[in-house]
């Protein structure tokens, strides 16, 4: 074990430097000898940087002064060896067969904080907190549809009247307690679509409407929008993506190569993700549904299908960046 | 710097001068440090020597290597996850302070000074804007204009506090940078240039640019010596037309490739594979763009560098300058490498490639010294708390050079 290290002294006034040597002979006790000067200090007068990678050591000194050691491996070991201690934070970086347990531990906890962690703190949370924040989130949601995509109805007063009484049969069976509207609407570049905003009011396109084979089969798409509302999914959509731009904003920090795309695509592949997830549980109402009043359960199948066929998508396939399922492999819960 | 020392023949990362009280490898001399008397003139000892003599050229050596900082990035994540993000303030504190550390200059390292705590304090004021932020998008979108509006008023503060916490955390040689607060000028500079340069449809752009660098390279301070760039305008309107020659050369065979994508797409092949190839050209494009944009800052971060002079104020004899010399060539090669390699390996070998690419521009950037850097003198400044700093790094607001 070595004693004693070359090192340079800052006096903290000016960047002039000093060569001098420190020991460490005396236990409790560093000594810097310099030229024509000779200082002891107690160890728990003087700060000492932690230890890190290869970095030198550096230790600052009562008078503002500081050395820097830069041969600081023996000069940490000698440290430690006589205060029975170790650095926690190097030992583990020193050693690759624990870096890779880190990795393993890293990758585990990031998954189940993706798979189950972040899913329910938003569920928790969005059950906790009252109805009206779902109201006020969107309120001028269709507002601002109204002004750029949508156009009036042209359903007549009648058929409107009739799924306004189907719609009610909905909410009756798989609705909770909120008030829930239905609003017609032309969908124009949003073609056959149905949209629930977290308000209750569910948006029922003409091209939907027109599309549909059979009033049931509207209703089982009415029933998968009163589940969004239901399952509050705007909220926690909102909940979840903060959560994990907060997550990747603070993780990539760190990388400043690139750390606008990197940091970007998982975001966006995650959103989808969970979206996807919701699209799933708005489904299972509509099964609910469709269960209670012994419908077949196909003709929420067949709708879906249909839509993504003429929205020109292909129902076989679900992309990584989708915010839905296929269509087909939503289908296969109601054969 | 590794040398060898001229007495017992170890390596040592300083020069030994080959006096043997001074060799860092001498036996255990337990005795010794009690008996010495203070007064003694000893024989042996070698004076402080001046470390310059007239232009003398210094280079700037990383020693930061890519497994060992990866190793530490890594314990970074795992604590920062651990912990729910607080962790990562410290973990910022550990990464800059390897970096700052691993940077050396005539023998002495920089050093990183920043407290975790008031990082984290930062850092927890910044999150709660930017959850606001997120939260007021949600809930109404009309309010957002406002909102930019209001965050780009904000900006010119940010930058000015961003860049103050930054130089007083750093030193070197025991000695702090500073940053003179210029509000001022840095509400003229980027709020009046940037809109500048938009009215302009982008002509002022380069100027305001080189504005911006100005203010964060002139009131920028070592100890007592100022920080001074060079009126250099004209070549900031090079640099941005390199940058724009080169991104338009890197999408013109992307957009053709997309092109064909979508006809294959079209003409109904294999689904998966469609799919997954309709993604790709996507990232590829943001990744070339990024590219690009990283290749003109690369350059203009040279020319801000080699003509930024330190210090000597009316007298150009005592002025340092600094200077580098790498070459556009290599760098784009390590930008397009290492976008691969980020890619291939999910980002895990971000700290590689920091690495690589902090190795290669510091080891080619010196400072020609004009004069004894022993003279220069430490000016005291206040704490500064890091919410500028956060704020800025958490709405990417770009604030190097």
């Amino acid at each position: 074990m070595e004693y004693q290290w070359v090192a340079y002294l800052y006096d903290g006034k000016s960047a002039k430097r000093t060569r001098v040597k420190v020991k460490t002979t005396v236990p409790g006790y560093i000594t810097v000898e310099g030229l024509s000067s000779l200082a002891r200090y107690k160890l728990q007068d003087v700060t000492i940087s932690e230890r890190l990678g290869a970095q030198p050591a550096r230790v600052k000194l009562p008078d503002g002064s500081q050395l820097e050691i830069a041969d600081a491996d023996g000069f940490y070991q000698s440290l430690n060896a006589a205060a029975g201690k170790r650095d926690w934070l190097h030992w583990v970086e020193s050693r690759w067969s624990l870096i890779l347990m880190v990795l393993l531990v890293a990758a585990a906890i990031g998954w189940a904080a993706y798979a189950y962690g972040i899913p329910a703190t938003a569920r928790f949370v969005a059950y906790s907190l009252p109805r009206d924040i779902d109201r006020s989130i969107g309120e001028e949601g269709l507002g601002l549809l109204d002004g750029s995509v949508l156009r009036s109805t042209e359903l007549s007063q009648s058929r409107q009247q009739s799924l306004r009484y189907l719609f009610a049969d909905v909410t009756g069976a798989v609705g909770n307690d909120g008030d829930y509207q239905l609003e017609f609407r032309r969908g124009g570049t949003a073609g056959p679509n149905a949209f629930a905003l977290p308000s209750g009011i569910v948006v029922l396109t003409d091209e939907l409407v027109e599309i549909a084979e059979h009033d049931d089969e509207i209703a089982a798409v009415l029933a998968h929008e009163v589940g969004h509302v239901r399952n509050r999914h705007a909220l926690r959509s909102l909940l979840q993506n903060s959560v994990v731009a907060g997550v990747i904003v603070v993780v990539t920090g760190d990388a400043s190569f690139l750390s606008g795309i990197v940091a970007k695509i998982p975001s966006l592949l995650v959103s989808a993700a969970y979206s996807r997830e919701f699209e799933l549980e708005a489904d299972s109402v509509a099964r609910d549904y469709l269960r209670i009043k012994n419908i077949p359960l196909r003709r929420f199948a067949d709708i879906i299908i249909r839509l993504d066929t003429a929205s020109g998508m292909d129902p076989e396939k679900t992309s990584l960046l989708s915010t839905h399922p296929g269509a087909k492999e939503r289908a296969q819960y109601f054969q | 710097m590794t040398g060898h020392c001229g007495v017992c023949g170890l390596a040592s990362r300083y020069a030994c001068p080959g006096d043997s009280v001074f060799c860092a490898h001498l036996p255990p001399d337990p005795g010794s440090a009690t008996e010495v008397d203070l007064n003694a003139e000893q024989a042996g000892y070698a004076t402080s020597k001046p470390l310059t003599a007239q232009r003398n050229r210094e280079y700037f050596r990383f020693h930061g290597n890519g497994a060992e900082y990866f190793r530490i990035w890594i314990v970074n994540f795992l604590l920062t996850l651990l912990t729910l993000g607080v962790y990562s303030a410290w973990a910022k504190v550990r990464k800059n302070r390897y970096i700052y550390g691993s940077t050396e200059l005539a023998g002495s390292y920089f050093d990183y000074l920043a407290e975790p705590v008031r990082i984290l304090r930062g850092r927890l004021l910044a999150i709660g804007l930017l959850l606001a932020l997120f939260v007021f998008q949600s809930f109404m979108p009309l309010l957002n204009l406002g909102i930019l509006a209001l965050l780009s008023l904000f900006t010119p503060w940010l930058i000015v506090r961003a860049r103050m916490f930054n130089m007083r955390y750093t030193a070197y040689r025991n000695v702090r940078f500073g940053f003179k607060p210029a509000y001022g000028e840095a509400y003229e500079t980027l709020l009046l240039w940037g809109l500048l340069s938009v009215l302009t449809l982008g002509m002022a752009a380069p100027y305001a640019h080189f504005r911006r660098n100005s203010l964060l390279v002139n009131n920028t301070r070592f100890g007592n010596l100022h920080f001074r760039l060079a009126g250099v305008a004209g070549k900031f309107y090079f640099a941005y037309l390199v940058g724009f020659v080169m991104g338009f050369l890197l999408l013109v065979p992307l957009v053709t490739f997309v092109g064909q994508q979508a006809n294959s797409a079209a003409t109904g092949a294999d689904s998966v594979t469609s799919v997954s190839l309709a993604i790709l050209p996507v990232f590829l494009a943001i990744a070339f763009y990024f590219v690009a944009v990283k290749f003109a800052a690369a350059l203009l971060l040279r020319i801000t560098t080699n003509n930024t002079t330190i210090g000597g104020e009316g007298d150009s004899a005592g002025r340092h300058s600094l200077g580098s010399d790498w070459s556009l060539p290599v760098m784009l090669w390590i930008y397009l490498s290492n976008l691969v390699v980020l890619i291939l390996s999910l980002g895990l070998l971000t700290p590689w490639a920091q690495v690589r690419i902090l190795k290669y521009q510091l080891d080619h950037t010196w400072v020609d010294l004009a004069a004894d850097i022993d003279e220069v003198v430490a000016v005291e400044s206040g704490p500064v708390s890091s919410v500028g700093e956060e704020i800025g790094d958490l709405f990417d607001i770009d604030i190097g050079l």
